[in-house]
């Protein structure tokens, strides 16, 4: 774009956001910044214009004719807008004439309420997460059975988001339509030990802690599997080390419905006003995973009804056929339902001085994707990982790359 | 006489845990812990006892512990075992007097 296009792009700006500045206030705008800044760019293109015509760059002249003429030659009254002698008058649904600027809204944000797309861009961030960004009661319901070595969890779930605008530290890039407004959600979960020895191994920890010379017989004494590895490393035993390094081994597996609330804002196209309106999106989805000695792989699968808003504009009343008295930017038209079809994978692993994970998801209705690798470096107070790097890319995000802090490594959901 | 032991268990980022208790006496039999929500009981004679804990779970994972007599007294706690970086296991057994 060369320096005379830039003008008129600001122009075409300006005109859709400036003519009735007290409106700006109202604007849900990022376009239109505020009424001082436009009216500050405006007096330095129109000074830039008028020496661009003064040098004899007639093609400039002409461009910002027909520019000018393409905003008012359908109207009777040719008074340009950027008239400072312009009458504001109380707009009609008839003088409605709505420009297209842009389309800012994020597609992977479906269900994004009130316009929290991000657009589609390469970006650097630092998200700086914490559980306060999202409110949640939780009730669980465990069962811990010892003989059948299965572990159920029935848990029900209310969560809201705090700052709606705020992500979701190492869990941004998803397709989930759930993940941004309120949601309950019922979830149950049956984990199954899956080593050999379904007998209870405390008798064989007391047996090694004695041969390593861990005493265990006195009242208070203790020995854990810890004590063990690290005494039969010491002493060469390499079956009781592996004995007790082989174990941790579960498989699991479960399901989640899911029922959310989203709150949606958008401008009716006749005249603009401000209306709000909430849908209920729905989940419903299955899950499975195995935990290894330091690692955890799992699968999901969902069916989603969520909605997301209508693209995002710019629109402007013209009264009188001249004069624009209100801007707005947002959707013109209520939510969109949308159905998807979602199959994920993830794997995750610690070690020593670090933790990874990676997570790829497919919306197969949508024909979407979504990965992301978020590497764990930083630990909190407890010294359990809570912080590090992200990247992350979505079919519509494309690649983001960030810091995050405050969200603990964990294995499996 | 028999005494009812009550078993309370605080898991934080566990996927999963175990508890037995055995007496220390030749030829006792495991008793495997229940734990509903968290919560069990075992009836056992006064003797000596091993409990042993199984946590399953990410880096960091913790169970605290308590076993308490009828009389409210604690006779068995844990708070510190920790899962460490680069596993996903814990165990530890530990004796006690019932």
């Amino acid at each position: 774009m060369n320096r005379i296009e830039s003008v008129f792009a600001g122009f075409l700006i300006i005109f859709f956001c400036v003519n009735s500045p007290a409106s700006l206030a109202q604007a849900d705008t990022d376009t239109c910044v505020s009424a001082q800044q436009v009216q500050s760019m405006i007096d330095a293109m129109r000074k830039q214009i008028l020496e661009e015509v003064r040098a004899g760059a007639s093609g400039t002249a002409r461009d910002a004719t027909v520019q000018t003429t393409m905003s008012t030659d359908a109207h009777e009254n040719a008074t340009t807008p950027f008239s400072e002698d312009s009458p504001k008058k109380a707009a009609t649904a008839g003088d409605l004439y709505v420009a297209k600027l842009r389309d800012s809204v994020d597609e992977s944000s479906v269900g994004t309420p009130e316009g929290a797309g991000g657009g589609a861009q390469s970006e650097f961030q630092l998200t700086a997460t914490t559980d306060s960004t999202r409110a949640s009661l939780r009730r669980d319901f465990s069962k811990s059975d010892p003989v059948a070595r299965n572990f159920t969890v029935r848990s029900f779930v209310a969560s809201a988001p705090i700052d709606k605008k705020s992500s979701s530290g190492a869990n941004l890039a998803t397709l989930d339509g759930l993940a941004n407004g309120f949601e309950v959600s019922f979830n149950f979960d049956r984990l199954k030990v899956t080593t050999p020895d379904n007998a209870n191994s405390g008798r064989e920890l007391v047996k090694d802690c004695a041969a390593l010379g861990i005493s265990v017989s006195n009242d208070g004494d203790d020995c854990s599997s810890d004590d063990v590895i690290e005494a039969a490393q010491k002493a060469g035993n390499s079956e009781i080390r592996d004995r007790w390094m082989s174990k941790g081994r579960i498989v699991s597996r479960g399901y989640q419905i899911k029922i959310g609330r989203d709150d949606f804002s958008y401008y009716a196209d006749d005249d603009l006003s401000k209306k709000q309106t909430s849908r209920v999106p729905w989940s419903i989805g299955g899950r499975l995973g195995t935990l290894g000695t330091n690692w955890y792989i799992g699968a999901d699968v969902a069916l989603q009804h969520t909605f997301k808003p209508a693209p995002s504009e710019t629109a402007c009343l013209i009264r009188d056929l001249d004069v624009v008295t209100e801007c707005v930017s947002g959707s013109l038209a209520p939510p969109k339902g949308e159905k998807r079809y979602l199959v994920g994978v993830e794997g995750r692993r610690s070690f020593e001085h670090a933790a990874v994970g990676v997570r790829i998801q497919r919306d197969v209705k949508n024909g979407k994707w979504s990965a992301e690798l978020p590497i764990f470096l930083f630990r909190d107070g407890d010294k359990v990982f809570n912080g590090g790097v992200r990247f992350a890319w979505t079919t519509t995000d494309k690649f983001i790359a960030g810091l995050f802090v405050g969200v603990p490594f964990k294995y499996g959901k | 006489m028999k005494i009812i032991l009550s078993i309370s268990a605080k898991p934080s980022k566990l996927m999963a845990y175990f508890i037995w208790i055995w007496a220390a006496k030749q030829d006792s039999e495991d008793i495997p812990v229940e734990m509903i929500n968290n919560k069990g009981s075992v009836s056992v004679e006064p003797g000596d006892y091993f409990i042993y804990w199984e946590l399953y779970g990410s880096p960091g994972g913790f169970l605290a512990c308590e076993v308490k007599k009828p009389d409210g007294k604690v006779v068995v706690a844990i708070k510190e075992p920790k899962i460490k970086d680069g596993k996903s296991f814990y165990a530890l057994v530990k004796t006690f007097k019932a």
